[in-house]
């Protein structure tokens, strides 16, 4: 294989490794607790700007073309490793704010303009991690020790996100199958009656916030020691639905159906779209027909197949299996009744 | 390969070029900075963009200093009341298909910006006054937002699905809608043709005569949704469809029907309010409307979510708040929006047109 087609595989490897991480993080806080993050993307925004500055240096080491807070050059594991933990104290904070309400749907909203002012405020605070154009040459791990070439380093990346893919599946797996995660399911079908039965509902929504946005942090500290580089643009709060979508057409709730929804929606569509036939070469009306075409995709699936590519399966018990499966996350909607115009 | 990898992403750097204020939306101050717009804000865009090489942002920030002149104010407010004109169109447009259909419709912004198309197309190609232009601009939305709520949401909401999913249709209607706009139209910016014009001062606020007709357009479609909701039968119905769709079912209303006509309302509102923010712009982008549609949204909740005239203070409120908060921060005044917002979800959710407005619509229905 040449070392093009080599980069090119390795890149989406590592991609679909990270939003494997990022989707089961929010399937642990969307499928499986029912918490409507909006602002699921400055999770691992926050958890690539940490893992930035821990590995970029001091600021006049760079020549000081980009500012930033801190500056440090600490070895691999414990810039992903802190991230995690910032990432989970920042959803901390955002949730004591945004977990107020008690309907979910203003929860959603809170988190969607927590988002939307989060990257408002990054983008020109350019003294906190260099505003609009952000940081970049972030140096990637053992990167000046191994010796490997472009491809070869490459696939030590590979190698290294399939590590931290394995080790974020056994806590997700782990939490997905415990006892916890009923109770959480429980919370998810209905608040009311959790709460009933003695479940602290806002605490272990806070919980399960934090839990996610470390591990999407991890993945934000993963990408963007590949990339090297990190900037606004690339979270905005389009990002998060992306994500949701994935996790929508996979099928929510399970670990499996998320796996597969992320490589349908980041890599066949979005890769595949790629591959339309272009239009007499005007680049720019192909370039907007294929956005387009990951619109017509999304909501092909959305509308063959709602329930997910696979469906969670439902555990209930034989003596009520004749009562039909309360409907997933819709109580929020139909529960608020209407005011009138 | 690689590059081709990468090009598709991140696209050829583009130069800054004068987005006046289509972040913002005052377009005569003149005093903002320019913003660096990326051809392909605003769209789904693969995870590789994040940190693309991305053209730096103009330097130079303007700063108040930190100083609240009080001369500032009373000129804030007037620019205020304009943003408030505008957000109040789309406020109500939205908050109206909201509480008849209880549709979360991220295509509104998108919508918004296919009629603020049609009126450059009738303004610039057949030359037509761009104040006649809204008639057009208003019909198109009106036909896309009844054609979008008919041909998807309708069908999707038909078997079932959860409101959360109905977000993601959504999303994926704006992303098709718009990308659309773009392929046809180019990713650059376009301009209306409105004669030149001298402005009015008024004390220390300075108006335009467009701001002045965009005011104007304002008062004129809110007094027109007054009289809808108030005095026809149409109106009394989607009040009815809003308050309580299955005892209005059983009233012998057709809501399905009530609904449709709600998103055609609507989607001419949003075509208006396309139009009118384009004029104030300056300028007119494929982003336009999603730009905008958060603080339209923030408006109508900040009001009182599917409540038309709490939508129409919510963006009297959102649209000087705005203002103020930009003496302050130019850059973050929408920041000053989202707390605002945040503040009245949590103090107050049923926003500020709250609990009496209920109370008086159960006694008169």
């Amino acid at each position: 294989m040449s070392i093009a087609w080599q980069y090119f595989i390795v890149t989406l490897l590592v991609y679909y490794g990270v939003n494997l991480i990022a989707g089961w993080a929010l399937n642990l806080q969307f499928g499986i607790a029912g918490v409507m993050n909006f602002a699921f993307i400055i999770y691992q925004a926050a958890g690539a700007y940490t893992a930035a500055v821990l590995t970029l240096g001091p600021v006049s080491a760079n020549g000081g073309y980009q500012s930033y807070i801190g500056g440090l050059s600490l070895p691999w594991p414990l810039p992903i490793l802190i991230a995690g933990v910032v990432g989970a104290l920042f959803a901390t904070l955002v949730g004591l704010f945004a977990l107020l309400p008690e309907k979910r749907d203003f929860q959603a909203v809170l988190m969607l303009i927590v988002s939307l002012s989060v990257t408002l405020v990054i983008s020109h605070q350019t003294g906190w991690f260099n505003g609009t154009a952000g940081l970049s040459a972030i140096p990637k791990p053992l990167g000046g020790v191994l010796n490997l070439g472009l491809a070869g380093y490459g696939w030590f990346y590979v190698g290294l996100t399939a590590v931290v893919v394995a080790a974020v599946y056994g806590l997700v797996h782990r939490i997905t199958s415990a006892p916890w995660a009923r109770r959480l399911k429980a919370m998810r079908d209905n608040p009311l009656a959790a709460a009933a039965l003695g479940t602290d509902v806002r605490k272990e929504r806070l919980i399960v916030s934090a839990l996610a946005g470390g591990i999407a942090a991890v993945s934000g500290a993963l990408l963007v020691q590949f990339i090297s580089a990190w900037a606004p643009a690339g979270w905005g709060y389009g990002e998060t639905f992306l994500y949701f979508t994935a996790i929508v057409v996979g099928g929510l709730g399970n670990n499996a159906g998320v796996a597969l929804g992320t490589a349908v929606v980041y890599t066949v569509i979005l890769e595949g779209v790629q591959y339309l036939p272009s239009l007499g070469g005007v680049s720019s009306l192909t370039a907007s027909l294929q956005q387009a075409a990951i619109g017509v995709l999304v909501l092909l699936f959305l509308w063959l197949r709602p329930q997910g590519l696979i469906p969670e399966r439902r555990r209930r018990l034989r003596a009520q299996s004749k009562v039909a499966a309360a409907p997933a996350i819709d109580e929020s909607a139909s529960a608020h009744s209407g005011p009138g115009v | 390969l690689t590059y081709r990898l990468f090009s598709r992403y991140y696209g050829a750097p583009v130069a800054p070029r004068p987005r006046s204020e289509s972040f913002k939306l005052l377009g005569t101050r003149g005093s903002r900075r320019e913003t660096p717009v990326y051809p392909d804000r605003g769209r789904i865009r693969p995870r590789a963009l994040r940190g693309a090489a991305q053209p730096a942002p103009v330097a130079g920030r303007y700063s108040s200093g930190g100083t609240v002149l009080v001369s500032q104010i009373i000129p804030a407010i007037g620019f205020g009341l304009v943003t408030s004109s505008i957000i109040a169109l789309g406020a109500v447009g939205f908050t109206i298909q909201y509480s008849v259909s209880r549709i979360f419709n991220v295509a509104f912004g998108a919508v918004m910006t296919l009629s603020a198309y049609c009126a450059y197309l009738v303004n610039v190609h057949l030359g037509v006054n761009i104040w006649i232009s809204l008639v057009p601009a208003a019909l198109a939305g009106a036909v896309m937002s009844a054609a979008i709520y008919h041909g998807v949401y309708a069908r999707f909401l038909a078997r079932g699905t959860s409101v959360f999913t109905i977000i993601m249709v959504s999303l994926s209607v704006s992303v098709i809608v718009e990308n659309i706009i773009q392929g046809l139209a180019g990713p650059g910016f376009l301009t209306y043709q409105v004669a030149t014009q001298h402005p009015f001062h008024i004390g220390s606020i300075v108006w335009t005569p467009s701001q002045v007709g965009i005011m104007a357009v304002a008062v004129a479609c809110m007094f027109a949704i007054h009289a809808l909701l108030r005095y026809t039968l149409l109106g009394k119905a989607m009040r009815a469809t809003a308050a309580e769709p299955d005892l209005a079912k059983s009233c012998g209303i057709n809501c399905e029907r009530v609904r449709f006509a709600g998103w055609a309302i609507s989607g001419g509102l949003a075509g208006i309010a396309g139009v009118v923010l384009a004029v104030n712009n300056a300028v007119l982008v494929p982003t336009t409307g999603a730009d905008v549609l958060l603080v339209v949204v923030a408006a109508a909740v900040v009001g009182g979510v599917g409540q038309a005239y709490g939508a129409m203070l919510g963006a009297l409120a959102v649209g000087i708040v705005s203002e103020l908060a930009a003496i302050v921060t130019p850059d973050l005044n929408y920041v000053a929006v989202f707390v605002l917002m945040g503040v009245i979800l949590i103090v107050r959710p049923d926003g500020l047109w709250s609990v009496g407005a209920l109370r008086r619509e159960a006694a008169e229905l």
